[in-house]
C-alpha cells in the first residue's frame, strides 16, 4: 500500500464553499435518503402493491356496509369506500412519516452517523427537517397513488378550487401536527434507544378512536373524548367533509371547528415537541451517548 | 485457572442424536429468548385488543343480509375476527422460521448450528414449534377477547371445537412447507421480509379475511386466484365450525380438510427439498455466515 499517497489524500484540504444554507442541507438529506431507498427497489414495488391490495380490500368491504350511519354523521354521500379510502390513506401517510423519523434516528444510531452529522455545522432543527423530508415526500407520492387508484375504481370526491384549497390546508396542518409528534418520538428514541412508545401509542390510539374506519358517532362517549385529543380526528373529519360534501373553510361551523382545533393542537405540540427533542438531544450529548445503540 | 478451564473444555459431551430431543432443545432455547421480550409481549396484546375493537365498531355498520348470503351467520365481528386472528397466527408461524433464520445468520450463530450434529430438519421444526406455540397464545387470546369482551357469537361446542383443532393442524401443515421454502431462500439471498410480506398480503386478500368471497364473483380472475390459496379452504372450514357450529361431518368442511391435506402433502416435502438445496449451496459457496 502506498502509505505516502494515502497521507497525501487525507491531507488535502477540501474546498470550502462558504455557508451552506438550511434549505441546501435539507435538499442534501432528501437526496441522500432517496439514494439509500433506491437501493431497495423491491420495497418500492411492495409499497405500491400494498396500497393496491388495501384499496381493493376496502372496495369489497364497502359493498357490505350500510350508508345510513355515515349519512347520520354528516357525510352526505354515505359512500363508505370513499370514507375508508380517505381515512386509511391519510392515516397511513402520517403513521409512516412518524415511524419513519424515529426509524431513521435508530438507523443513524446503528450505523454511527448521527454523531457525525450532529457534531458538524448542522443544527438539530435542520437535521429534524432533513431527516423527515424524504419520508414525507415519499409518503405524499404513495398517498396520491392510493387516492388516484381509489378514484379509478369508484371513489367519489367533489373537486372544486374551494375544496382543493381547503383539502390542502387540512393536509398541511395534518403534516405539521405529526411532524411535531415525530420529533417528540425521535427525542425519546434517541434517549431510550429501544422501542418507540410515542409512535406506538399514537398508532394504537388513532386506529381505534380517530375515525379511520368508522365515524366517531359509533364510539362510546369516553373513547370519543380520547379521539378529540388527537389531531388526526379533526384532520380526517375536515378532509372528508371537504371532499365528500364539498364543504370549504368558509362554509360550515363544523369544518371551522376542525380547523381551529388543529391550530390549537399545533400551538401546544410544536414548542412542546421541540423542547422534548432538544432536552433529549442535550442529555445524550452531555452523557456522550449520542452514538450508542 | 487455565488448567481448570482446560479440564472443563476437555470434557467429552455426548452429542444428542435423537431428533425429538434436538427439536425440543431448539424450541426451548427459542422460547426462553422470546420470554425476555416483555415489552413487545405487552404492546402486542394491546394491539390485538385494539384491532378487535376496530372490527367491533366496523361491524356496527355492516348490513347482516350480505353476510347471511355467504353462509357465515349475521355477525361481521365473528366473521372478521376469525379471518384476522387465524391469518395473524399463520403469518406468525410462516414468518417465524425465516425471520429467526435471518437473525441467526446476522448474529453469526447459524454457522455454529449448521456445523453441529443438529439435523436441519430438527432445527426447522424446533423453530416452527416455538412460532406455533406463541402464535397460538395470541390467537386464543384474540378469540377469547372477541367472545367475552365484545360478544362475538362463536360456537365452542365439543365437536365443532375438535374439528376446528383438526382444521388448524392441517392449515399449519399445508403452510409450513411455504415457510420452509422461504427459509431456504433466506439462506441464499439473506432477505425474507419482502417475500413473507407479499405472501401474507395476498393470502388475506384472496382468502377473504375481511369480506365474503362471493363478492369476487364479478371478477373471475380474482375468484380463480382465491381458489388457489390454501388459506381460503382453511378459513371457510374455520368459519363454518366456529360461526355455524359445523363439524367434520359437514361435506363442505370435509372437502376443505381434504384440500388442505393435498396441499400439505405437496408443499411440505417440496419445502424440505428446496431448503436442502439452499443449505447445500451456501455450504459449497462458504457463505453460511455472510449476510
Amino acid at each position: 500500500m502506498e502509505k505516502d499517497r494515502v497521507v497525501e489524500l487525507f491531507s488535502e484540504t477540501a474546498a470550502t464553499r462558504g455557508k451552506v444554507t438550511t434549505v441546501e442541507k435539507i435538499v442534501a438529506f432528501v437526496l441522500r435518503d432517496f439514494k439509500i431507498y433506491w437501493t431497495y427497489k423491491f420495497w418500492v414495488i411492495f409499497d405500491v402493491i400494498d396500497v393496491a391490495v388495501l384499496v381493493a380490500t376496502y372496495f369489497f368491504v364497502a359493498q357490505i356496509i350500510s350508508p345510513s350511519t355515515l349519512i347520520a354523521e354528516g357525510y352526505a354521500s354515505g359512500d363508505y369506500f370513499t370514507f375508508a379510502l380517505l381515512g386509511i390513506a391519510f392515516s397511513q401517510y402520517v403513521q409512516n412519516s412518524v415511524h419513519g423519523l424515529t426509524e431513521g434516528i435508530r438507523d443513524e444510531q446503528w450505523t454511527g452517523t448521527i454523531e457525525t452529522i450532529l457534531s458538524s455545522a448542522t443544527d438539530y432543527k435542520a437535521y429534524l427537517l432533513g431527516a423527515s423530508a424524504f419520508r414525507f415526500l415519499y409518503g405524499t407520492i404513495i398517498l396520491i397513488g392510493a387516492l388516484s387508484l381509489g378514484f379509478l375504481v369508484g371513489g367519489k370526491v367533489l373537486l372544486t378550487p374551494g375544496t382543493l384549497l381547503t383539502g390542502l390546508i387540512f393536509a398541511a396542518l395534518l403534516v405539521s401536527g405529526h411532524l411535531a409528534i415525530g420529533a417528540m418520538s425521535a427525542g425519546i428514541v434517541m434517549m431510550v434507544k429501544r422501542g418507540d412508545p410515542i409512535a406506538w401509542g399514537f398508532t394504537f390510539l388513532t386506529q381505534l378512536v380517530s375515525g379511520v374506519f368508522y365515524p366517531l358517532g359509533l364510539l362510546p362517549w369516553y373513547l370519543k373524548w380520547v379521539g378529540f385529543a388527537l389531531p388526526l380526528t379533526y384532520s380526517l373529519d375536515g378532509i372528508r367533509r371537504t371532499f365528500m360534501n364539498g364543504e370549504t373553510i368558509l362554509g360550515t361551523a363544523v369544518i371551522q371547528t376542525d380547523l381551529l382545533a388543529l391550530l390549537a393542537f399545533l400551538l401546544v405540540t410544536v414548542p412542546l415537541s421541540l423542547q422534548v427533542f432538544v432536552w433529549a438531544y442535550r442529555r445524550s450529548q452531555r452523557l456522550g451517548t449520542l452514538g450508542q445503540y | 485457572m487455565s488448567s481448570d478451564l482446560i479440564s472443563i473444555f476437555k470434557e467429552s459431551v455426548q452429542p444428542e442424536r435423537s431428533e425429538i430431543r434436538q427439536t425440543w432443545g431448539i424450541f426451548w432455547g427459542q422460547l426462553k429468548i422470546f420470554l425476555t421480550y416483555r415489552t413487545w409481549f405487552v404492546t402486542d396484546m394491546f394491539n390485538t385488543i385494539a384491532s378487535i375493537a376496530v372490527y367491533y365498531f366496523l361491524s356496527l355498520e355492516v348490513k347482516p343480509s350480505q353476510l347471511v348470503q355467504s353462509g357465515y351467520g349475521t355477525s361481521y365481528l365473528a366473521f372478521s375476527l376469525i379471518g384476522i386472528a387465524f391469518a395473524n397466527y399463520l403469518w406468525f408461524c410462516i414468518n417465524r422460521i425465516s425471520h429467526s433464520m435471518q437473525s441467526e445468520i446476522r448474529e453469526g450463530t447459524f454457522e455454529t448450528i449448521a456445523s453441529s450434529p443438529i439435523k436441519m430438519r430438527s432445527y426447522l421444526f424446533g423453530q416452527a414449534a416455538r412460532g406455533f406455540l406463541v402464535g397460538l397464545y395470541f390467537m386464543a387470546g384474540a378469540l377469547l377477547v372477541g367472545v367475552y369482551g365484545f360478544k362475538a357469537p362463536l360456537h365452542f361446542e365439543p365437536f365443532a371445537l375438535a374439528t376446528t383443532i383438526l382444521v388448524l393442524v392441517f392449515m399449519v401443515l399445508s403452510h409450513l412447507g411455504l415457510g420452509i421454502v422461504i427459509a431456504g431462500a433466506v439462506l441464499v439471498y439473506k432477505q425474507a421480509d419482502p417475500i413473507t410480506f407479499m405472501l401474507s398480503l395476498f393470502m388475506e386478500f384472496f382468502a377473504g379475511a375481511l369480506f365474503p368471497l362471493q363478492l369476487l364473483g364479478q371478477y373471475p380472475l380474482l375468484a380463480y386466484a382465491s381458489q388457489l390459496m390454501p388459506y381460503t379452504y382453511a378459513l371457510d372450514a374455520l368459519r363454518k365450525c366456529l360461526i355455524v357450529g359445523a363439524t367434520i361431518a359437514n361435506p363442505d368442511v370435509l372437502f376443505d380438510i381434504l384440500v388442505l391435506i393435498v396441499y400439505a402433502t405437496i408443499l411440505l416435502p417440496l419445502g424440505l427439498w428446496s431448503f436442502r438445496l439452499g443449505f447445500d449451496r451456501i455450504r459449497v459457496e462458504g457463505t453460511t455466515s455472510s449476510y
